[in-house]
């Protein structure tokens, strides 16, 4: 039911990357697999596969990590082949419901999908190599100009983890809730849907105050350490070494031949 | 500016909510004929509850939770993918309607049921807007297809969330204060 996100442990180059490398490449990366035309697209799909291959990530887990994607895409790609303007080249014609399948639609809908998966690879890649912990480090990092307009940085970091934390607290004080009220006799199998709601009403709003009540426990706790806004130390330290200013370097040259290329087109 | 030094209960409330937005995903109420995700509901809570800038914070913390590969963007789905592809739209809009809908139902002292809706409400337009215009840019659909595939079917679902958040936020106000 529940999972702590995808990070597959390893000791490949990519995983060994420095997290804000790896964040500033899937961006430029997205960014790049939405903006440029089709033939660049498909460079930049050859180039992911080659960093999934240096990751060693095995493709059976990219499938499960696009899998939840499909129906959407799905979704688009028909929208796309039955309802596109450019009716130039139809291939079926149903006469009785107006809808033809046209090549043009075919042709742009199967791009957006890849585009898609591209972004999606893009992703995968970077959180299976890296820890959620060096995640937001390298997001803290990136989040810091915005201390000049007093946004408080570093609580964003400690509310992650915070947050983080509480996940997995909060799904079993939900479990518990149920499994108590389960245990005395409620029984909601075959009951109309109002009834339904307000069983979820009075679930939920126990829930809510377990979990309130925690949270206070949590501040209680917190200021009693005293707890101290403002610059914090980390047990993560982020150093660029190298191989980090190497494929940084790589990402940019590439980028900017993509882009040059991509005029071209 | 001397706002944004947020309280210690400021801050685990905004992560509590930010978390809870997340398990959202797996929390699921009971309405025929499909039953639906409890996610939106938590986000007009949490609005209502932490008022406009620590709810803006704590859907904030909703996407970077994502990013940072957990599982709980609709569907299962995780990463920044999620954000820069179709469906981006609707968590940046996640965000910003938070914000309003917070502040919205703080500019009425004694906002009832009924004030709490029309804030949600507000609040939603804001989403989904959000959410079909990056969805007609990135599928390159027109705006109108994007409203029919992103925006309709949900509808009626976000309705009865609104709803209930409404009624539960109500029992709640006064009793949890930031």
């Amino acid at each position: 039911m529940y999972h702590t996100g995808l990070f597959i442990n390893g000791n490949s180059t990519i995983h060994r990357l420095d997290p804000r490398v790896k964040l500033a490449a899937a961006v430029i990366l997205s960014v790049m697999i939405l903006g440029v035309k089709a033939p660049t697209v498909i460079l930049l799909g050859l180039a992911l596969l080659g960093a999934v291959l240096a990751g060693r990530i095995s493709f059976r887990i990219i499938g499960q990590a696009v899998k939840p994607l499909l129906f959407f895409a799905g979704l688009i790609f028909f929208t796309h082949a039955f309802f596109s303007e450019g009716e130039a080249l139809a291939l079926i014609t149903l006469p009785y419901l107006k809808i033809s399948v046209s090549r043009t639609g075919i042709a742009e809908g199967g791009l957006v999908v890849f585009r898609f998966l591209c972004l999606t690879v893009a992703a995968v890649v970077l959180t299976m190599t890296t820890t959620p912990a060096r995640t937001i480090a390298a997001i803290k990092f990136f989040l810091r100009p915005l201390k000049t307009l007093r946004v408080p940085v570093d609580d964003i970091a400690v509310m992650m983890m915070v947050a983080m934390r509480l996940m997995p607290v909060l799904l079993m004080e939900k479990d518990r809730i149920e499994t108590a009220q389960k245990a005395r006799g409620y029984d909601l199998r075959g009951s109309t849907t109002a009834v339904r709601l307000k069983a979820f009403i009075s679930l939920i709003k126990t829930v809510l105050l377990g979990v309130f009540r925690r949270a206070d426990e949590l501040a209680a706790a917190m200021e009693a350490r005293s707890y101290n806004r403002g610059e914090r130390t980390t047990f993560i330290e982020l150093k660029m070494r190298s191989i980090d200013y190497i494929t940084l370097a790589i990402l940019f040259i590439t980028g900017g031949i993509m882009t040059g290329l991509n005029t071209h087109f | 500016m001397a706002s944004m030094r947020l309280s210690v209960k400021g801050i685990v409330y905004a992560a509590l909510m930010g978390a809870l937005t997340a398990i959202g995903a797996f929390i699921i109420i009971p309405l025929p004929p499909v039953p639906i995700t409890a996610q939106t509901f938590f986000l007009n809570f949490g609005a209502i509850i932490l008022g406009g800038p620590l709810a803006a914070f704590s859907q904030f913390l909703y996407v970077m939770l994502g990013i940072i590969g957990l599982p709980v963007f609709s569907g299962g789905k995780a990463g920044l993918g999620v954000l820069f592809g179709p469906t981006g739209g609707y968590l940046l809009g996640f965000i910003v309607g938070a914000f309003v809908i917070g502040l919205v139902a703080r500019m009425r002292k004694s906002a009832g049921i009924l004030w709490y809706i029309f804030a949600m409400i507000i609040g939603m337009i804001i989403i989904y807007g959000c959410g079909a215009v990056q969805l007609a840019f990135v599928a390159k659909l027109s705006f109108k297809k994007a409203l029919a595939v992103g925006v309709l079917p949900f509808l009626l679902g976000d309705i009865i969330k609104i709803l209930l958040a409404a009624v539960i936020s109500s029992h709640f106000k006064g009793r949890i204060r930031v």
